[in-house]
């Protein structure tokens, strides 16, 4: 009995096995700039976009996200909120939902998938994955 | 340098659960086994302690939460301790077996921790909720009602606080979120478990089916976590108490101190998700049964025990809720309304692939191949292993039930879902099958069988 797990257990790893050499196939060794690389392709631009962007928007700040569609705000703005403690977040889109002023409140504006700005605010910064604009002082 | 120090911080956690780890009361008597149980005993610890402090209004800091885990730790420590058992002379087939069991469990490990540091196993859910709370909760110092109530918070409030609160409590030493490192530490509880698993089966059966049974969970349980991405999330946290619970109810039979190591693992499944409860239920629901067929009269007591420290601490989180005005309890996941018979083709085509584990679905095949022997020829010795398999039964049909209901994308919530909450399933299967499966001699494979243990699958009374 003992073999025959031991043999099992061998024929488990035949699993890992595959999935390594099809992972090393299409990518290399290297340090990751997110956590969910590999994982989540699409997440992981938002959270590039969103970590490049942090480093321009000060603590005790306010900002929100614009993107494309309300489900690319929603997830946008869910992954911020680990990276942008500190700062106050006014959504324009929260669970999928727009929200009453779509954001406008905010002092910094998160463009993502584009280089433009909203009319209210000018171009602070273009970083990777789209821009950072900001509002006047209020 | 950041990653370095999150890491070390880990350290500490078995540190504090050396307060029952090391206790006589759960009479772990091997080093290793005694420090992956303080590992998960540490994480239950902080995690109660953390919830105290808040609704106590008490700044989280290291030396804060540290001071009275580790001096309660220490009155164990210094107190005469449990003699590790010696090591056992082995003969050359057991040790080239022994050293192909640790390699197996090397090479898991391994697997599991790589997929995650190259950002292939990494759950979107950390990026999404549980690195988020464990961030703010760090630099809240508390379990931040402010952020669970705020206009927008996180999603699954609800969800128990354990795992924000280990991931906080690096956070709490490096000050910055090594997001990919933080993530890799869910290595930690596949190995944690390894240890006591390893022997607790070698009490029963000896060395090599120790060696080789863990080995066996090892490879299933890492394959399985890089498959369905769990880094950085609650599910390897989740298997390791289950199985350490599951583990230990059956080893009870063995050793009655085992029971306490149960309940403080129950207690931990139950601060980790909202789900551990169904497992604790059929689990419990096991025990009765089992307990009934062999007219043991303990039965009541067994599982009050059992269901008082899962309620202890589950009241702990409940209890912070109510003292914040967040909603007491958890949110249904269902609204029932009837059953969708045309989603059983979907559930019996996504099964498959659902349960495949990373390795086609080899990690099933072959415990329920043994456990299909074990029945056919000695149906008896599945008797003591009824607690962990009659979950089997249970949460599929429950699962089938929930499954059942969904009106629209069942196939992809099966395909996101079932991987990963059918894991601690896999886990009770091999576990059980193992139980039900070890060698009847008395000679285990290591000398004599140690004082105070009996050979596996004899349904003679334990010793006095």
């Amino acid at each position: 009995m003992r073999r025959l797990w031991l043999i099992g257990a061998l024929v488990l790893l035949i699993g890992p096995v595959v999935t390594w050499s099809r992972f090393l196939e299409h990518h290399d060794i290297r340090r990751r700039a997110s956590p969910i690389d590999a994982a989540q392709p699409t997440f992981a631009a938002y959270w590039r976009f969103l970590d490049e962007a942090r480093r321009f928007v000060p603590e005790g700040s306010s900002y929100t996200i614009n993107a494309a569609n309300g489900d690319e705000e929603t997830q946008l703005f869910m992954i911020s909120a680990g990276l942008f403690g500190g700062v106050r977040p006014y959504p324009a889109t929260f669970v999928w939902a727009p929200q009453p002023g779509g954001g406008r409140e905010a002092k910094y504006v998160l463009v993502y998938g584009s280089a433009g700005c909203p009319s209210d605010a000018t171009m602070m910064r273009l970083v990777k994955g789209g821009s950072i604009c900001i509002r006047g002082e209020r | 340098m950041t990653s370095a120090i999150y890491l070390l911080s880990y350290a500490a956690l078995p540190l504090f659960g050396m307060l029952l780890a090391a206790h006589r009361v759960t009479g772990i008597d091997s080093r290793a086994a005694r420090i992956g149980f303080a590992f998960l005993a540490g994480a239950l610890l902080l995690t109660i302690e953390a919830t105290i402090f808040s609704i106590a209004g008490i700044r989280w800091n290291v030396i804060g939460l540290s001071l009275p885990l580790v001096a309660a730790s220490l009155t164990v420590l210094l107190w005469p301790r449990i003699p590790s058992s010696p090591p056992q002379l082995a003969g050359r087939r057991t040790l080239v077996a022994t050293h192909v069991a640790n390699a197996i469990v090397l090479i898991s490990v391994l697997h599991f921790a790589l997929s995650i540091i190259t950002t292939q196993s990494v759950s979107p859910d950390y990026v999404l909720f549980w690195g988020v709370k464990a961030v703010r909760f760090a630099a809240a110092a508390a379990l931040d009602p402010g952020f669970l109530l705020s206009r927008f918070p996180p999603p699954h409030v609800d969800y128990p606080p354990l795992v924000p609160v280990v991931q906080a409590w690096g956070l709490l030493f490096s000050r910055r979120m090594p997001w990919i490192t933080a993530a890799g530490m869910s290595t930690v509880w596949l190995v944690a478990p390894i240890p006591f698993i390893r022997w607790s089966l070698e009490r029963a059966f000896g060395r090599d089916f120790a060696a080789a049974v863990s080995a066996f969970w090892a490879a299933a349980m890492a394959a399985s976590f890089a498959y369905s991405g769990c880094g950085g999330n609650a599910d390897a946290t989740l298997v390791a108490y289950i199985s350490v619970a599951g583990v230990a109810i059956i080893a009870e039979r063995y050793d009655p101190r085992s029971r306490w190591i149960a309940a403080a693992a129950f207690a931990g499944a139950a601060l980790t998700k909202a789900e551990a409860l169904a497992f604790i239920g059929a689990m419990l629901f096991g025990i009765a049964v089992r307990d009934l067929l062999r007219r043991d009269a303990s039965v009541v007591r067994r599982v009050a025990l059992l269901t008082l420290s899962t309620a202890a601490s589950i009241s702990i989180w409940f209890g912070y809720q109510y003292r914040f005005g967040l909603p007491v309890g958890y949110h249904r996941f269902t609204n029932f309304q009837g059953l969708l018979l045309r989603n059983l083709p979907v559930i019996l085509t996504e099964a498959p692939k659902g349960l495949s584990a990373g390795c086609w679905g080899m990690s099933w095949l072959i415990p329920a191949a043994v456990l299909i022997c074990v029945a056919v020829r000695s149906p008896r010795r599945l008797i003591d292993a009824l607690p962990l398999l009659i979950s089997l039964p249970l949460l599929f049909a429950f699962f089938a039930f929930l499954y059942l209901q969904y009106t629209s994308g069942l196939a992809m919530q099966m395909s996101w879902t079932l991987p990963r909450v059918s894991q601690p399933l896999l886990s009770l299967l091999i576990l059980g099958t193992a139980f039900a499966s070890g060698p009847l001699q008395e000679n285990t494979g290591r000398g004599e069988p140690r004082p105070g243990t009996v050979g596996a699958g004899s349904l003679s009374p334990p010793p006095a």
